[in-house]
This record gives structure tokens, C-alpha cells and sequence, in this order.
């Protein structure tokens, strides 16, 4: 009995050895996949991070190529000419030199630019070198920095910049007083225009699929 | 059982369900801050709506006319189709149902109407548009600009021009292609600059003048009478001279013949420093 009770007793304690072995084989394998479930989970979101950054960098690559394209590819570079302001001192005069096709041939003309002015303008004094008949255009109305409104006819005028010859929208002020200006449409649409501070320079580029 | 062994056996009772809800709670904790810290990055957005032309209301705030509508000046009293055109006056409201401006007694639509302010009222030539005169009525009160409103052309051949001598200040008042017409009803308007403008009258014409303050300057209004032959193309009628900080306009300008039958007219240029 003792030797069955034994060889009993040594069964039971095989077979509760290996219960025991199987629940925390179990258990270990519940752990094991809380944990595999997890870092799954862990991955596919430092996957995805890693992607935007991937894209964010990506984008940053291409506004620095863009600024790179501004000063490499620059058409025209204009140093800052600088103006003294009874009231303010010296200034900033973003004064360009640019020549404009007239009847007799290309004449250089200062210009102001301004981003402010919705549309270039030049006194309507120039109309005749320029070739324009200002009766044949359409007369409408502009805004000068009070509110005030002054007449001008809407035309176009073409002008280089570097070695680009472009049409520009212009209208010719009835101001004959008023000064030459270029403005966003057909300009700043066309050039990327920078204001370098570092380098005091106006450089022009345009713009790629211009 | 030690504490290693009772985690283990917490797990090994813990169903595969609750395993996966447990896993699901903890992740969606683990989420929560991420996803607050995503809301709160900056993001770069394009709005379309930005891109979209934003239509200029003609009035935009109506001004409560203080008396009776008045109008100063039709600047340019001349324009062809599409062309500006601005009613200067007082008391003019704004744009209003009840508020219409017309040209040679027909009104303009809402199309053609620019901007409306209580001093001023912009509009473009009609493409049906006739000469003749500026009418507005203000919530029911109307005005009429005492001058005449001419829509040119290309066929429009009368034209008054100020042309510099070679005297530093002085201009001559010169009418091309007169057409028979002997009268003339011009305004100088001073846009810029104190002092008095001197009109003389050139030879073989007859002047009378007299000057007006308006709120928009001083207007200088001078009848000329004048002889045309058959085929003069141009007539000197005014000497003009004005101080250096002067700026002048021909800001109206009507011509008749002998019958009273008045010729479309513009004028070249309009605002001029000699």
C-alpha cells in the first residue's frame, strides 16, 4: 500500500508539479502578449511619428531650397539705399532702377516698391512715351494712403527685370506728381521680392513655374 | 505564495476578454496626453475661403444726411463706357433702396455703381449710357448737377487742353476741332495751392468770369465767346496762370453754337501743373 500510496502520492506530485508549470506557463504567455500588444502598438506610433517628421523635414527641405533658390537664382540684386527721415532718421528706401520699353528704346526709371499698392502705378505724364493713348483706356478710380481718390487709367507696360523682359498691369495716375510704383499684381506675383537685412540688398528672383 | 506568484496566478486567472479590454484601457490612457499634445501643436491649415475675391459693398455705413443733397462736382464731366466717374456733394446717405443716381434721366443700375458715400458717389459710364445731366435722388430728395455729363467716344472730337508757354506758370486754354461752336463754359478748379489763379482772354475773344469755394476748392468758372471759321482746328481762348504750388483742373467745360446746340466735349489733360 505504502509503495502504491507512494507511487500515488509521487504521481500526484508529478502531475501537480506540471499543473503548476502549466498555469504559469499560461500566465506567462497572457504577460508576454499584454507586452507584445503594447509594443506592437508602440511601433506603429513611432512608426507614424517618425513619418510626419519625415514629411515635416521633407517640407523644410523645400522652403530652404526655395530661400536658397532666392538668393542663388537671384535676376536682380539692388543694394538698400537708405533715406534720412527729418522725423525718423535713416531708413530703408526700397528704390529700385528698372528699365521701362518706351517708344525710343528702353529708358531707366526709378521705381518705389510696395507691397501696399494693389497694382503698379506711374503718372500719366508718361503715357506718351510709353505709346499709350489714354483716351482708349479704361478710366477708374484709386486710393492714395488717406483715403483720397485720384483717377488713373488702366494699362500695361513692360519692363525688364535682369534680363527678363515682363508686362506689368500699370495704371497712369491723373497725379502727375505721383511716383513711380510697383505693386503686388504682375509684380509680386511674378518675383519673389526679399528684403535682406543681412546682406542690405533687395534681391529678385522669379518665381519658379513663372 | 510570494508576491511573484500571486501576479503570476492573477494573470493566469485574468480571461483572454479581460486581458484584451485591460491592454485597450491602458493603451487608450497612454493616448490621451499624445492626442491632447497633437491638439494643441500648431497646424498649418490653407483655407480656401481666403483665396475667394471679397466683393466691396457699395455702401459701408450709411451716413445720415443732415439737410437737402448736394451736388459740387461731377468728376469727369466726360467718359466713355466703363469709365469712373465721381459725384462730390454733401448729405448724399449712402446706397439705399429708396436712393438712385441717373444719367441723362435714366437710372443706373446697382452694377454700375462703384461706391456711395455721404460725400461722395462713384459710378461707371453705362454701356447704354447718353450725355446729358447728373440727376441723384436721396432717400426722395433729389439734385441735379447744373453741368452737363458727356459720354465721349472715339468719334467725340471736341477737346479743351491746357498747354503749357514758355512762360514758367502759364497755360493756354485751346479748344481742338470747335465744330462751328462760338460759346464756352469752362471751370478751373483749383485742387492744390493758396492764391488766385488770373484768366485773361485772348484775342478776338470776350471773357466774364466770377469764383465760387466749394468744400472740393475754388472754382474759377469763366464764359468765353469766341468766332470760328470753317475749318479752324484749333481756337486759343484764356491765357491762364497760377502761383508754383498750384495745381489746376479743367473740372467742367460745355461748348454751344450760335443755336444753343451744345457738342460733346473732353478735355486733355485734365489736371495739369505748367
Amino acid at each position: 500500500m505504502m509503495i502504491t500510496t507512494n507511487g500515488l502520492n509521487s504521481q500526484n506530485a508529478s502531475s501537480s508539479a506540471e499543473a503548476t508549470y502549466n498555469w504559469k506557463l499560461i500566465a506567462g504567455l497572457k504577460m508576454l502578449a499584454i507586452v507584445l500588444i503594447i509594443i506592437v502598438a508602440a511601433g506603429v506610433f513611432m512608426w507614424q511619428r517618425k513619418k510626419t517628421q519625415a514629411q515635416i523635414q521633407q517640407s523644410k527641405t523645400g522652403f530652404a531650397s526655395l530661400i536658397n533658390q532666392g538668393t542663388d537664382g537671384a535676376i536682380l540684386t539692388i543694394p538698400y539705399q537708405q533715406t534720412l527721415y527729418k522725423h525718423f532718421g535713416n531708413a530703408i528706401n526700397p528704390q529700385v532702377e528698372l528699365p521701362v520699353k518706351t517708344t525710343k528704346g528702353y529708358k531707366n526709371l526709378d521705381f518705389l516698391i510696395d507691397s501696399g499698392a494693389v497694382v503698379s502705378a506711374v503718372p500719366n505724364t508718361m503715357a506718351p512715351d510709353l505709346g499709350v493713348n489714354l483716351s482708349e483706356l479704361t478710366r477708374i478710380t484709386i486710393e492714395g494712403f488717406a483715403g483720397q481718390k485720384t483717377f488713373a487709367y488702366k494699362g500695361e507696360f513692360i519692363i525688364k527685370v535682369g534680363n527678363d523682359e515682363v508686362a506689368i498691369p500699370v495704371v497712369f495716375s491723373e497725379n502727375s506728381q505721383a511716383s513711380n510704383i510697383l505693386g503686388r499684381i504682375g509684380f509680386f506675383d511674378e518675383f519673389t521680392i526679399e528684403f535682406n537685412a543681412e546682406t542690405q540688398k533687395i534681391i529678385i528672383t522669379r518665381r519658379a513655374n513663372a | 505564495m510570494n508576491r511573484g506568484t500571486k501576479i503570476l496566478h492573477w494573470f493566469y486567472k485574468l480571461s483572454w476578454k479581460k486581458m484584451l479590454g485591460i491592454t485597450a484601457f491602458v493603451l487608450t490612457i497612454a493616448a490621451a496626453p499624445l492626442s491632447i499634445k497633437m491638439a494643441t501643436n500648431p497646424t498649418r491649415t490653407r483655407s480656401e475661403a481666403a483665396l475667394l475675391p471679397q466683393t466691396e459693398p457699395i455702401t459701408k455705413e450709411f451716413e445720415t444726411p443732415k439737410g437737402p443733397p448736394k451736388i459740387f462736382l461731377v468728376d469727369h464731366f466726360f467718359g466713355k463706357a466703363g469709365d469712373a466717374v465721381l459725384i462730390h456733394g454733401e448729405n448724399l446717405g449712402g446706397y439705399h433702396q429708396d436712393s438712385w443716381v441717373s444719367l441723362a434721366g435714366k437710372k443706373v443700375n446697382e452694377e454700375d455703381l462703384v461706391s456711395w458715400t455721404g460725400s461722395y458717389i462713384e459710378f461707371k459710364v453705362p454701356s447704354d449710357a447718353r450725355s446729358g445731366t447728373v440727376e441723384i435722388s436721396v432717400l426722395g430728395q433729389r439734385t441735379t448737377w447744373g453741368g452737363m455729363f458727356f459720354v465721349t467716344d472715339a468719334n467725340t472730337e471736341a477737346t479743351l487742353a491746357l498747354k503749357p508757354t514758355n512762360t514758367v506758370n502759364t497755360a493756354k486754354l485751346v479748344l481742338t476741332n470747335p465744330q462751328n461752336t462760338n460759346e464756352l463754359l469752362v471751370w478751373f478748379l483749383v485742387i492744390k495751392g493758396e492764391g488766385v489763379v488770373k484768366l485773361t482772354a485772348e484775342p478776338g475773344t470776350t471773357l466774364t468770369q466770377k469764383t465760387t469755394e466749394t468744400p472740393i476748392g475754388t472754382i474759377y468758372e469763366a464764359q468765353v465767346k469766341f468766332k470760328t471759321t470753317k475749318g479752324v482746328v484749333a481756337v486759343n481762348l484764356l491765357t491762364v496762370q497760377k502761383n508754383e504750388e498750384q495745381l489746376i483742373g479743367i473740372a467742367r467745360g460745355e461748348i454751344n453754337n450760335s443755336e444753343g446746340v451744345i457738342i460733346p466735349l473732353q478735355a486733355d489733360p485734365l489736371y495739369v501743373t505748367f
